[in-house]
């Protein structure tokens, strides 16, 4: 039976009348479950999800991580069997590849967690990072559930797994784990990441209880690090102070999102990312912005695949800014004083908005009220510059410069050419010590990223000799960038 | 060697940890690994086992375990009693459908005992279904030592309860106009009229009635009413002591006799266009829309309206008493209608109260033991004495009918020149969250929890529990706590805590019992007095404790009042009926009380706002 709100009304009557007291403190209040159009379910309408079929179906956590990660308890949720499929695969999906992929490292290389911790301070930058936002990861999460909070847990869990985790620290780390010798750098690239995988397990338990002790006893079962044969007789993380690196988390962040800002303008342009571009430019938000971006330099451009970073101070002459109310936050709040706004917004000067993107507030002034606003309440609109684009997000602005020099084409023509180089010699099965031989038919553009970077394109492939020939009758067919297609032929020698 | 998997296969992985945490006994473990000393206390908001289990139900259990289990890992012990809601209206209504019967039947064709033996095996139909999704879903909650209400014990905390509140002085019995559903055949709480999607929207015939001045000729007041089958039990009208009213001289649309009207001034717009000196009769012949008059003949304030009479509109049933007679309330607006209210007190709560106040009659009958009742019976339908539409339906109630008994009235009443404007109105109305049918407001005697009397108490204490979110709690919740109303304890039906008060039969004496041991004294007392041989029932629900007899201080002999209790108090109760508070676990609830998360599905949009009483309908 539908017990709504009578059972807190009851409670809380008896309670009071019979004890003088209450007999709850912390009450959440569930929203309803509607369909995937926002419709009530009923036997009637026939749009009813099973839940013994959802389950078996997709599992149980995966029902539960998409119904707390999608509305908060008390919203309604708009049940779509398509947002679990999401949550299965963005969420548990790319956690268990994160699990297979160290799984299969530590295997070869025998990792059991033997060995004694590295120290922290010991470890590279890529692991002082991540262990650090794990360790605000656990903050936040145990603050979240205090609070009641499910949804904000969840929800930060999934940008730590897609974002941080398997986006950044695999992939930036990735060689780490399958190139050398069983090291000091090797052992701490797997500490770290087990220790990322076990807090998991820990955080996500409320959640998805059968998947976190799947994983806290896979891992458990080989290095017996744990004390408890379930994760739900373990205690969440106590937060480690000696891993909190605000200052790495930061910069990190830079150039999480700058590389994000600059790959979206590749993809607005249509320029790949395999082409070099010559410069990014980056207005400067505060006195620490550029010395901890100097510290992500060389990460950034390799990300990206761009020569050079220039700061600017004085972005006016550069970047023309417009900003608008944004009514979705402010029109709520402010209601007949909108107008207002929009005429004061209207009239500020690029000071004025290079003022509100430092502070990242702002308190209108209207009659004899305050509203304070931070940035979210505006909308701040960059016009483009010939030759540049520019993106924003929170405050940070990257722009880029996307003029496509005779040179920029050749080194874009000669990195391709690398790529198609190895993926013959993979599909050949070639020893990585093999030597071989390329002939590329003759073009206009192949042959300018020959002659230029030639010398690269041999030392990448281990190509003993490089030529262009007018007829090449045998090899491979190529399609290359701008509608190029030319024969290759590749010789061991 | 760490295990390594091809693909992620999340249903597989739920059985192979489902088979782990059994084997283990890892539920168990995590419970008692922890000290009792720091204890995080959950109560667990029944379901029924009656119906089956929904994928909102996997939602709610889910917010409630993930605090559950984090609480748990945070090093609390976080023990989590299971529960089975087991009374009430929703099973009653199932094993009725069953069986083909309607309440009528239930100690005619079926005994109560059959009855609610049939209850007590329904509703826990689906509870194998209930102990599946808890399990697959992975939901920790102790099934093995629920608390189930329908127990003796459960029963007896909640008399205990009740003692409680009856020696506060908190319990009284009143006879007051309810919302009742004449298709559960019982009275409802307003918390279950709060219920969602309580009030729909439905289109009824609206009337403006011509009730014709005492003493004069063709004059009549007007009165708005969008329940015209409440108009044969009209004794009074009310009127607003400083709205303005004026005599207009125009001609009933339906008859083109010339009628002299009183309505509020400040309604004239709805009904009138403009004075039109030399109207014929023939030109206020249209449809619904306002019409030209001939004059304003007067203006009259409300206060000299008062005490004026007028001739009834419909006699049916003549009064045992002053009647017919206008009134001043203070309810009275003029923001829809005529500026008059017409008041039956049989069928509104405010109706109720001001002829009270003036002391005029309510238009009563007798019922075939011959008790006083109002014109229409608990069904819903005109009594006999309503010659012209006895036995008919109120409400839509599913009968099949030509037309609604509200439009046959209205009929009626164009026939005899008492009729100004009739009009569909497409309004929210309230409907019994159970049946689906709609409500009437009824005058029933019924016991109340004088909460009203704790609503200041109530709201400050509500203000120290965090609400998530916030707004619900501050809100919502603690505006309904500001205009709280008595509770209504009394549900006139058979599966369900029986009220644990005997009474005399003059009604001055009434006992409150608390507990089995003081039934078993009080039956020994009337034993030795009355010279009867009872003993305490095996059960203590009906019919066997409607047989028990009891004994005032005086001698008399009283007789069970054969209420059941609210099943929402049912559930109120559980923090101290779940331990059998107070005979037993006296330990094992001061440790769990009180607690520190509950959930529950909540509070949305309401379907409409306050109750509505006869007058403003």
């Amino acid at each position: 039976m539908d017990q709504t709100r009578g059972w807190f009304y009851t409670l809380h009557a008896i309670a009071v009348m019979a004890f003088d007291s209450i007999s709850f403190k912390n009450v959440v209040s569930n929203g309803l479950v509607l369909d995937k159009n926002g419709v009530k379910m009923s036997k009637r309408l026939g749009n009813a999800a099973d839940p013994f079929e959802t389950i078996a179906k997709y599992g149980a956590d995966a029902t539960r991580w998409y119904m707390i990660s999608n509305a908060q308890p008390w919203d309604n949720l708009k049940f779509d069997v398509a947002g679990i499929e999401e949550v299965s695969r963005r969420f548990f999906g790319t956690l268990f590849n994160t699990y297979s992929f160290f799984t299969l490292y530590a295997n070869i290389d025998g990792f059991r967690y033997a060995e004694a911790d590295i120290p922290v301070e010991k470890r590279p930058e890529i692991d002082r990072w991540v262990l650090s936002a794990l360790n605000s990861l656990s903050e936040a999460c145990e603050r979240s559930y205090a609070d009641y909070e499910p949804t904000e847990a969840a929800r930060k869990m999934m940008y730590f797994v897609d974002e941080q985790l398997s986006n950044w620290y695999v992939r930036l780390s990735r060689r780490r784990f399958w190139r050398g010798e069983y090291n000091e750098d090797k052992i701490s690239a797997y500490q770290t990441l087990y220790e990322c995988l076990v807090t998991l397990a820990k955080l996500m338990a409320p959640v998805s209880p059968f998947f976190a002790d799947w994983l806290y006893r896979n891992l458990n079962e080989v290095t017996g690090k744990e004390l408890h044969p379930s994760v739900h007789l373990a205690l969440m993380p106590a937060p480690d102070a000696s891993h909190a690196d605000p200052g790495l988390e930061q910069r990190m962040d830079y150039a999480q999102r700058i590389a994000s800002l600059v790959l979206s303008l590749r993809k607005a342009s249509k320029i790949r990312v395999r082409q070099p571009l010559q410069k990014l430019l980056l207005p400067v938000l505060d006195s620490q912005f550029i010395g901890q971006v100097d510290e992500v330099k060389d990460l950034i451009l390799a990300e990206v695949n761009v020569k050079e970073i220039e700061y600017v101070t004085d972005t006016s002459g550069l970047l023309h800014k417009r900003v608008k109310p944004n009514f979705k936050t402010l029109g709520k709040r402010l209601g007949k004083h909108m107008k207002a706004v929009s005429d004061l917004l209207a009239a500020w000067t690029q000071a004025d908005i290079q003022q509100l993107e430092r502070s990242g507030q702002y308190v209108f002034e209207l009659g004899s009220e305050s509203f304070p606003a931070t940035l979210e309440d505006f909308e701040i609109l960059t016009e483009d510059i010939p030759g540049w684009q520019v993106a924003s997000d929170n405050g940070l602005t990257v722009a880029l410069d996307v003029t496509l020099t005779p040179e920029l084409e050749a080194e874009g023509m000669a990195r391709e050419l690398v790529n198609r180089i190895q993926n013959i010699r993979k599909t050949r099965n070639f020893n990585v010590t093999d030597q071989i031989a390329v002939t590329l038919e003759n073009h206009p553009e192949v042959a300018s990223a020959v002659e230029s970077f030639g010398g690269y394109i041999r030392q990448e492939t281990l190509s003993a000799t490089l030529s262009l020939a007018d007829n090449v009758t045998e090899g491979e067919v190529l399609e290359l960038p701008n509608e190029v297609q030319l024969r290759i032929r590749v010789e061991l020698v | 060697m760490y295990k390594e998997f091809k693909t992620l296969n999340l249903p597989q992985i739920d059985q192979e940890i489902l088979a782990f945490w059994d084997a283990q006994k890892i539920f168990d473990r995590s419970v008692e690994e922890r000290p009792v000393e720091n204890s995080y206390v959950f109560y667990e908001g029944p379901p029924s086992a009656n119906g089956m289990p929904g994928i909102h139900h996997v939602m709610a259990r889910t917010i409630k375990d993930i605090f559950c289990r984090y609480h748990t890992m945070a090093g609390q012990r976080v023990e989590r009693k299971g529960g089975w809601d087991t009374h009430g209206l929703p099973i009653e209504l199932s094993v009725e459908k069953e069986l083909g019967i309607t309440r009528d039947d239930i100690g005619k064709t079926i005994s109560v005992a059959e009855y609610n033996r049939l209850c007590r095996e329904t509703v826990m139909r689906y509870k194998d279904l209930w102990d599946d999704i808890t399990r697959k879903m992975g939901y920790w909650v102790d099934l093995e030592n629920p608390y189930i209400t329908y127990t003796n014990d459960y029963i007896e905390t909640c008399w205990w309860l009740l003692k409680r509140l009856f020696d506060k002085g908190l319990l009284y019995k009143g006879y007051t106009i309810q919302p009742f559903s004449p298709a559960a055949g019982t009275g409802l709480s307003s918390h279950e009229l709060n219920q969602p999607g309580a009030y729909r929207d439905i289109t009824d015939t609206s009337a403006v009635a011509q009730f014709r001045i005492k003493g004069a000729e063709n004059e009549y007041f007007l009165a708005w009413t969008t329940t015209p089958w409440t108009l044969p039990s009209n004794t009074a009208l009310a009127v607003g002591k400083h709205i303005t009213y004026v005599k207009v001289r125009t001609f009933n649309r339906y008859t083109q006799e010339p009628v002299t009207v009183i309505l509020a001034k400040d309604r004239m717009g709805a009904y009138f266009t403009e004075p039109k000196p030399g109207l014929k009769p023939e030109e206020v012949k249209a449809g619904n829309k306002p019409v030209p008059y001939l004059e304003i003949v007067e203006e009259i304030s409300g206060a000299q309206l008062e005490g004026m009479e007028y001739e009834q509109l419909m006699p049916y049933v003549q009064p045992d008493g002053p009647a017919f007679r206008v009134l001043l309330g203070d309810f009275v607006s003029t923001e829809d209608g005529t500026g008059i209210v017409h008041i039956a007190p049989t069928f509104g709560a405010d109706d109720f109260r001001v002829a009270k106040q003036y002391g005029i009659a309510a238009l009563l009958v007798k019922d075939e033991n011959g008790h006083p009742m109002p014109l229409v019976d608990r069904q819903g339908r005109f009594v006999k004495e309503v010659t012209d539409f006895a036995g008919r339906y109120v409400k839509d109630y599913g009968q099949e009918e030509e037309r609604p008994v509200d439009v046959d009235i209205v009929i009626k009443l164009k026939e005899e020149n008492k009729l100004f404007l009739s009009e569909k109105y497409l309004h929210p109305y309230p409907h019994c969250w159970r049946t689906e049918k709609p409500v009437l407001y009824y005058p029933l005697d019924s016991w109340f929890i004088r909460a009203s009397a704790l609503k200041e108490r109530m709201f400050e204490l509500n203000q120290t529990i965090n609400w998530k979110p916030a707004s619900t709690g501050e809100g919502r919740f603690g505006k309904w706590l500001e205009n709280l109303q008595d509770w209504n304890l009394s549900r006139s039906r058979f599966w369900g805590t029986p009220l644990p008060i005997w009474r005399t039969k003059d009604g001055r004496q009434d006992k409150c019992i608390g507990s089995v041991a003081m039934l078993k004294e009080e039956i020994e007392k009337a034993n030795a007095a009355l010279g009867l041989a009872q003993v305490v029932p095996q059960d203590l629900h009906r019919p066997f404790i409607d047989e028990v007899v009891l004994v005032s201080d005086a001698g008399e002999p009283m007789h069970r009042e054969p209420d059941l209790i609210d099943v929402w108090f049912d559930s109120g109760a559980m923090p101290y009926a779940q331990w059998h508070y107070p005979f037993e676990n006296q330990d094992k609830f001061r440790q769990n009380y009180p607690a520190d998360f509950i959930a529950k599905k909540g509070w949305t949009k309401p379907g409409a706002g306050s109750i509505p009483s006869m007058l403003s309908l």
